[in-house]
């Protein structure tokens, strides 16, 4: 899974709340599936018996990023 | 400081000043630097060396790190809630540059674009401008067919707010105001100003140079809460950073266009000709001064008492050598030998931590050169970069002796000064 921010404030508010909830992620480039971008994204390593998805958009409600991320 | 019966005749090896204690040119740039700013300059080039926000790799997202950071600490000294709203360049002259090239071109020619304020047909000035200020002013009168008024002041050069309220500003006026002179120290109600000159009901912009007042260690006006539209500022200066780096704070980012266009740290829209619309991005066009951030980061750090446990050595501390009443009472010395006319604040309420002096019979070049030749002592001599305040304040062509003391100073070494000053009087 991976999401991609608006901007690199979003990209560093997500990643350091994402840290505190036990998401395991790495910071990647931009997904060439996504046309005419760069810079970074965060994907997601889902891990077994837990619901990521989930988690990634409660997360994204928490931080009011809705407007502002792209998951896929 | 207790400064009573001044020996006027102090040997000359008792009144040398110490490298880097003659150094009274802070207002020019400041030195000393604390050392943790070229600790952090010499970790980013040696361990960092990263871009911002152009790619994923851990280097270059520790600098993405820094830099939003630094945007936050700064929007905290500010009293910004959207770091956002905070944009790097390369110091006070581009920011002064750029910000009134966008409200008085913008206005005219973008308006339909932006819409955020009718056509600027008049700019007001204070009487102590920089000439990042007044040149900038100067062309763009030239170039837009704007008129140009002077605020109405007092003797000293600070803005009369009394005199201000009766003058009849409208949005399509923009002011511009010195925050803290660098020529006579002289502070301006900026606190103050926006509701004066919007009285009347319409919103008139207003521009606050703050090159000369913004320190890392003292509290600074609520940006914000005080209306003010733009704020510019120096890193090298008081914040106690590097030169070649400075930025300004914007309400809103739709108030002016950008004035230069090139790559971003936008992650949303590469894949377009046009500059992102929101800030910073709209406004950081080209790779940003990051040895000059992460330097600038240490000492806003340092204030934010942010250190990792262990760097604190005793040459970052953070504690002011010196009051600012014991500038003030070396302000009052001074002004008691003769022969010296003194240039600052009429009322020590606004008096910024700078003064300039002449002698009556000595040239300026002769007092700054027996100054540093005899003394060590390192000033700025002549005309400060302000045009308009030296015309203002009846000291063209010749200028003036400009002191402007440092972080590190003591208020003994103002004691050795009157001495110093007392000597080359008489």
């Amino acid at each position: 899974m991976f999401i991609t921010f608006s901007s690199l404030r979003q990209l560093i508010k997500f990643e350091t709340s994402a840290k505190l909830v036990g998401l395991k992620f790495k910071i990647v480039p931009m997904p060439s599936s996504i046309p005419g971008r760069c810079g970074p994204a965060i994907e997601i390593i889902e891990r077994e018996g837990e619901d990521d998805l989930t988690l990634v958009h409660s997360l994204v409600e928490e931080l009011a990023l809705s407007q502002e991320v792209n998951i896929y | 400081m207790n400064i009573k019966n001044v020996n006027t005749s102090v040997p000359r090896e008792e009144s040398l000043f110490l490298h880097p204690h003659g150094h009274f040119d802070n207002a020019t740039t400041s030195y000393p630097k604390f050392p943790i700013l070229s600790e952090m300059i010499d970790s980013y080039l040696e361990n960092v060396g990263g871009n911002y926000g152009r790619t994923f790799y851990s280097r270059a997202y520790q600098v993405a790190l820094a830099v939003e950071e630094t945007r936050v600490l700064l929007a905290k000294k500010l009293g910004v809630h959207k770091p956002q709203n905070i944009m790097f360049c390369s110091g006070a002259t581009e920011a002064l540059n750029g910000v009134l090239r966008g409200f008085i071109s913008s206005n005219k020619e973008m308006s339909t674009k932006y819409n955020a304020f009718n056509r600027i047909e008049k700019v007001w000035l204070s009487p102590l401008e920089h000439n990042a200020v007044t040149r900038t002013v100067h062309r763009l009168q030239v170039d837009f067919d704007i008129a140009v008024e002077i605020l109405p002041a007092d003797t000293d050069g600070r803005i009369n707010l009394e005199e201000c309220y009766y003058l009849p500003f409208t949005d399509k006026d923009l002011v511009i105001v010195n925050h803290q002179s660098n020529v006579n120290g002289v502070i301006n109600p900026i606190g103050e100003l926006k509701k004066v000159i919007c009285r009347k009901g319409d919103d008139v912009p207003l521009v606050v140079d703050a090159a000369q007042s913004l320190s890392f260690d003292v509290p600074f006006i609520g940006v914000e809460k005080a209306g003010i539209d733009a704020l510019v500022f120096s890193a090298h200066k008081g914040l106690m950073g590097p030169t070649g780096l400075g930025g300004f704070y914007l309400k809103n980012e739709q108030l002016i266009s950008e004035w230069k266009e090139g790559g971003t740290a936008s992650l949303l829209i590469a894949d377009s000709m046009d500059m992102p619309s929101t800030s910073p991005e709209k406004f950081e066009a080209g790779t940003l001064n990051l040895v000059g951030i992460y330097g600038l980061k240490a000492v806003l750090d340092l204030e934010a008492d942010n250190l990792i446990e262990g760097m604190v050595v005793s040459e970052n501390d953070r504690t002011r050598r010196h009051q600012l009443e014991d500038f003030l009472l070396l302000l009052d010395e001074v002004k008691k030998i003769p022969d010296f006319t003194v240039y600052a604040a009429n009322d020590s309420k606004y008096q910024g931590e700078i003064f300039s002096i002449r002698h009556r019979f000595m040239s300026n070049s002769e007092l700054g050169r027996k100054l540093w030749e005899q003394y060590n002592i390192e000033t700025r001599v002549g005309v400060h970069c302000a045009l308009s305040a030296h015309r203002y304040l009846n000291t063209i062509p010749a200028g003036t002796v400009r002191f402007s003391p440092s972080f590190f100073h003591t208020a003994n070494d103002f004691q050795l000064l009157v001495q110093i000053l007392y000597q080359l009087g008489s």
